[in-house]
């Protein structure tokens, strides 16, 4: 065997090597969660933990672990997030790539692109004393540490993602498409939302996909700005405490083997769920529209 | 020779400081196939993207003179370039349809003008599916996507998208260049046929395809109007050496 062959299947088996380690510490870390979560439901049943409203594990005498205020906490904030990320963003990217002049666009997309950079305790914070306040004093509440806070902030975070991405599904549009609209008397309008938005729709699907990714396992963030109270949220000016906040709160006070802290555990093992239906759900989305029209 | 309806005057057009259209005056006339034939890069495409304003979207180009369409000039200031490309249609060198079903593609130019009457829009569909002459090969699938489609019948498609706002003007720039020699007869046939309704503008690189399709042919060369002259003169008897030496392929 020569040299030249022996560098390529060494290089061949490093690849695979990386490959597997990579899929091995997953499977590990998912396994750790199982394996860690399942003692849970010794003390308490599948039922009670996932259709119960009320989470007070460290209850001497009548202790409760209902996760449901903390799940619906937490797809309140997220959507919330979109609610406001995805409209803004995917104007913004319109805006960068169909209407600003080339010069802004150059400065522009990259400072976006920075701000995902900034660390999430600087967004808490943010969160904490401009937000907050600013809330509270347009709506009268006590606070403004709530979801709608939550949301703003996430929105923040998820937004350089979302605008980005959305960019470049736009600017990949091809140009033919454009000039075959307009050669048909359409205005740049009508084609920015009928042609170059409808085409690039899955790019831009799956930016908000990725933008909601990043919300809902955001942790730092909602754990600053949202109020942390764990009962049943009413609405977006409630204080709430989505499911990361919980996990990251109380692991570091629980005492280990318990059942509190093997629920903290059931708890990541269902948001690990979630996040995963929902990439699951946006790769059918995409493919079924790449099956169509691609 | 039935009435003039694009009259060129004196028209120059720049690419920056690149003056690519050289004081060019021409008329075509209506319900007439013309061809406009040249060497590469003698600026057909250009010219040909005068009558639209397609050349509105590249930066820095400039014009001089005027191109009067229905006695009214597209370069004036209060001109609306919607309206001008609702007359003025386009057919582009690469098949473009939309990433959208063979039947969106076709309604496109309707929906875009506000039309909702879906009987309407129907109607007009297989109006334009028929005379782009698709429509046997596409019935049954209107709701495919376009992009599945062969090249022919994706041009054909884009003839279709073209004719479905009922333009007056046709433009085609080297519509059969990516097609085959059987979709191209396809589109030459239909192009005769089109027009008894529409006026026809083509740029075209075939020499046969010029004289066995158009009424009047226009040679360019750098940017200058060499001759303009009924097809059938200028393939026997051109009354410019270099339009002979072109048209017999002794350069270009
Ligand atoms: N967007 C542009 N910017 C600057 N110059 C251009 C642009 N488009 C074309 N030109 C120049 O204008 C001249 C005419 O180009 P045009 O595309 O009209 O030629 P053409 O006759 O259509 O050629 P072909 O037969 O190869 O398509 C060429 O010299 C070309 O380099
Ligand atoms: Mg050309």
């Amino acid at each position: 065997m020569n040299a030249a062959r022996f560098k390529e299947k060494f290089v061949q088996r490093a690849f695979l090597f990386n490959g597997i380690l990579v899929i091995m510490i997953l499977a590990g870390i998912f396994l750790l969660l199982v394996i860690n979560a399942l003692p849970t439901f010794k003390d308490v049943s599948l039922k009670e933990f996932l259709t119960g409203t009320n989470w007070n594990p460290s209850s001497d005498y009548n202790p409760a672990y209902g996760i449901v205020s903390m799940v619906v906490s937490t797809f309140m904030v997220t959507i919330g997030s979109l609610v406001i990320a995805v409209p803004i963003g995917i104007g913004t990217a319109a805006y960068l790539s169909d209407v600003a002049h080339p010069k802004v666009r150059e400065i522009a997309k990259p400072v976006v692109e920075i701000l995902a950079g900034i660390p999430s305790v600087v967004i808490g914070f943010l969160g904490i004393v401009m937000v907050g306040p600013f809330i509270a004093k347009l709506t009268g509440t006590y606070s403004g540490l709530n979801a709608l806070n939550g949301s703003i902030l996430l929105a923040v975070m998820a937004l350089p993602t979302i605008v980005s991405l959305s960019e470049d599904a736009l600017a990949n549009v091809p140009k033919s498409f454009q000039e075959a609209s307009l050669a048909l008397g359409a205005s740049h309008w009508q084609t920015l939302v009928r042609v170059k938005l409808a085409a690039a729709s899955s790019g831009i699907i799956a930016a908000c996909m990725l933008g909601m990714g990043r919300a809902i396992g955001e942790t730092m963030t909602v754990l600053m700005a949202t109020g942390n109270a764990p009962a049943f949220p009413s609405g977006f000016l409630n204080s709430v405490r989505p499911m990361t906040s919980t996990i990251a709160i109380e692991l570091g006070e629980v005492p280990y083997y318990t059942t509190h802290y093997h629920a903290l555990f059931a708890i990541g093992l269902v948001l690990f769920l979630i996040t995963f239906v929902i990439n699951m759900i946006a790769d059918i989305v995409l493919h079924r529209y790449e099956r169509n029209f691609r | 020779m039935n009435s003039k309806i694009v009259s060129i005057k004196d028209f120059s057009f720049y690419y920056g400081q690149n003056k690519c259209l050289k004081n060019i005056s021409l008329d075509i006339a209506a319900r007439e196939v013309t061809s406009i034939i040249g060497p590469s890069g003698c600026g057909k495409s250009t010219l040909l993207r005068c009558f639209n304003r397609m050349n509105d979207l590249i930066p820095n180009t400039r014009v001089e003179g005027t191109i009067h369409i229905d006695e009214k000039n597209i370069y004036a200031a209060d001109v609306d370039v919607v309206d001008l490309r609702r007359k003025v249609g386009m057919v582009f060198q690469r098949p473009n349809p939309f990433p959208k079903s063979i039947f969106e593609n076709v309604a496109y130019g309707l929906r875009i003008n506000g039309v909702k009457n879906k009987e309407f829009i129907a109607d007009k569909i297989e109006k334009g599916l028929i005379n782009a002459g698709l429509w046997n090969e596409v019935k049954d699938r209107l709701r495919d996507n376009a992009l599945r489609l062969s090249g022919g019948q994706q041009q054909r498609l884009c003839v279709a998208r073209a004719l479905a706002i009922e333009p007056e003007v046709v433009l085609m720039d080297e519509p059969a260049s990516a097609l085959d020699p059987i979709a191209t007869a396809k589109l030459e046939e239909l192009i005769v046929e089109l027009k008894k309704k529409y006026t026809i503008v083509i740029v075209t690189h075939n020499m046969q395809q010029a004289a066995r399709i158009s009424d009047i042919t226009v040679f360019l060369m750098q940017g200058e109007l060499i001759e303009r002259g009924k097809t059938s003169e200028i393939f026997t008897r051109p009354s410019k050496k270099i339009t002979e030496e072109y048209i017999t392929g002794r350069f270009g």
